[in-house]
């Protein structure tokens, strides 16, 4: 069964740029990557760009209507991924949990539709 | 005849709800096809029971309920145009009736605490957890559910069906957690089964009987649960604090279906025996070193328990426990209980003066008012007793406490007169 993982955090929160912190973060990013791949989970998993470079897009009457801009203002932005395969959803959360950005954001776990 | 088909029904609907969906859930993983087919199969025994219910009611409406799964998944199938071998399997089977036996095998107790477990999943609201465990184990309906929640039975109803659909798709599986992930979910289990007691424990049918088959359903439950959890301190906590209660049931109620509170209970009713296996498995509980709300409350139930008389109650003790209490449980049904106690011990304006910033949070929970209300007529402030025993009678519609709260009130209009005449 797949599950969407979606990483999201205040970016106030998050550590900075170029300070150690950082480099912790980045490190147990890779390092969670790894395990999900070792455990045979992992499908996909990206981070994202600020929030500032996203584009909206939407078409009315035939016409694509551009806004610069998140699709909600939310204090909490989305910042990346993972597409997981689990066994179900306590294995699912099992894995979210150990996402860094969830000591400080949150991790929202959806399933994916099957049709 | 049909009334008492549809009586006899009933019955066997309450009584056996929790084992038939389990049973049904092992096989066919989802609630909401469970339900459904477990309802059609009361809808066809009203139809096919007109001659009188059969010897084998239970295993008529098990395998009834089976096919009807069994029809609703070959109609998906059809729709998706998927074939299942799953499904060829089961149909075979299902075309030979069930016998009693093959039933007995089939509600196996750990199929029950999966049942628990699922209705009882952390990714679930607590409020949810217990409407559904209440629905589907203890066999309640979205009324009864609704009264205890001080909900409305419509809201009740659509959390109940968001609830099935988000089970049925967010990949909660139906089975036994890991080892691990077993903590947690139990913690989750004790709540709802402790709430699934206090129903039983607290509401009355309108035929005045204590609904005592809900608390050795949860009784049942909370042994189960003590027995794969023998190192869980609340777990044991919660079963001790159960059974000193149950214990004392015998007490709670007078031959006319009267309520009797703690005060006025005849001690020699209580059941001595499961008072002080419940008071031994409290101590092995405390010994853990993991003090929590249920071993706390099971504590207050042994004080309460160990006095020969209401007077020899020891409530500095039992202050102690409930300001313990406090500290795990910041709630104000906690508070109002601790400053009960504490009027035994300062007074009863002491105790008034307490409660009274209570009575916002409160003003919908019936016990503050008839806590209020007893308060009010010791220090003879009659007409406010009388309308605080009102309000409180407002709130229930147990029958053998609205008339203890009745027969309170009459007493504190009595006194009035009384002290007119004086």
């Amino acid at each position: 069964m797949k599950f969407l993982a979606l990483i999201y955090s205040q970016p106030e929160s998050e550590p900075e740029y170029n300070t150690p912190e950082w480099d912790e973060m980045l490190k147990d990013y890779m390092a969670i990557t790894e395990e999900f791949k070792r455990d045979g989970v992992f499908i996909a998993g990206e981070g994202l760009q600020d929030v500032s470079t996203a584009t909206s897009v939407k078409v009315r009457v035939n016409q694509a209507e551009l806004h610069d801009g998140p699709f909600a203002e939310t204090k909490e932005q989305l910042g990346g991924f993972y597409l997981l395969d689990c066994k179900d959803l306590d294995q699912a959360l099992q894995y979210a949990a150990k996402i860094p950005s969830a000591k400080w954001g949150t991790v929202e776990v959806r399933p994916v539709a099957e049709y | 005849m049909i009334g008492l088909i549809s009586e006899q029904l009933d019955k066997l609907v309450r009584e056996d709800r929790g084992r038939i969906m389990a049973t049904l859930m092992a096989q066919f993983g989802d609630l909401d096809r469970c339900e459904e087919a477990f309802q059609d199969a009361q809808a066809l025994a009203m139809r096919a029971w007109f001659r009188g219910v059969p010897d084998n009611a239970r295993a008529w409406i098990l395998t009834t309920a089976r096919r009807r799964a069994i029809d609703s998944i070959r109609r998906e199938q059809c729709f998706q145009h998927v074939v299942s071998d799953l499904s060829e399997e089961f149909s075979s089977e299902l075309c030979l009736p069930i016998s009693e036996e093959e039933l007995d095998e089939f509600s196996l107790p750990d199929e029950r605490l999966k049942l628990l477990l699922i209705c009882c999943h952390p990714a679930l609201e607590e409020k949810t957890s217990v409407a559904l465990s209440l629905r589907f184990i203890a066999g309640l309906t979205t009324i009864e559910i609704a009264r205890a929640f001080l909900d409305k039975p419509a809201t009740i109803g659509q959390r109940i069906t968001r609830a099935k659909s988000k089970i049925r798709l967010s990949g909660i599986r139906y089975g036994m957690p890991t080892h691990e992930q077993l903590d947690v979910r139990i913690a989750a289990v004790l709540k709802v089964i402790y709430f699934i007691f206090n129903e039983g424990y607290a509401c009355q049918q309108g035929d005045g009987q204590l609904r005592l088959d809900l608390c050795e359903e949860a009784l049942y439950l909370a042994e189960l649960v003590s027995q794969l959890q023998p190192n869980n301190a609340e777990a044991q906590g919660l079963l001790a604090l159960m059974q000193l209660s149950y214990a004392r049931s015998a007490a709670r109620q007078s031959d006319e279906g009267l309520f009797i509170p703690l005060e006025l209970q005849n001690r020699e009713l209580w059941n001595g025996e499961l008072i002080s296996s419940a008071c031994q498995r409290l101590e092995r509980a405390l010994e853990l070193g993991e003090l929590g709300p249920y071993q706390l409350q099971a504590s207050i139930g042994a004080i309460h328990c160990e006095a020969k008389t209401f007077s020899c109650t020891d409530w500095p003790q039992i202050v102690m426990m409930y300001r313990l209490l406090f500290k795990c449980q910041t709630n104000d049904v906690v508070l109002l209980n601790l400053f009960v106690a504490e009027s035994y011990i300062y007074g009863a304006e002491y105790g008034l003066h307490k409660i009274e910033p209570l009575s916002r949070s409160l003003s919908a929970y019936q016990p503050f008012h008839a806590a209020r209300a007893e308060l009010l007529s010791k220090l003879a402030r009659f007409d406010e007793a009388v309308k605080a025993y009102g309000q409180a009678l407002a709130l229930t519609s147990v029958v053998s406490e609205k008339r203890y709260l009745q027969m309170q009130k009459q007493q504190v209009m009595i006194r009035k007169e009384e002290s007119k005449e004086d």
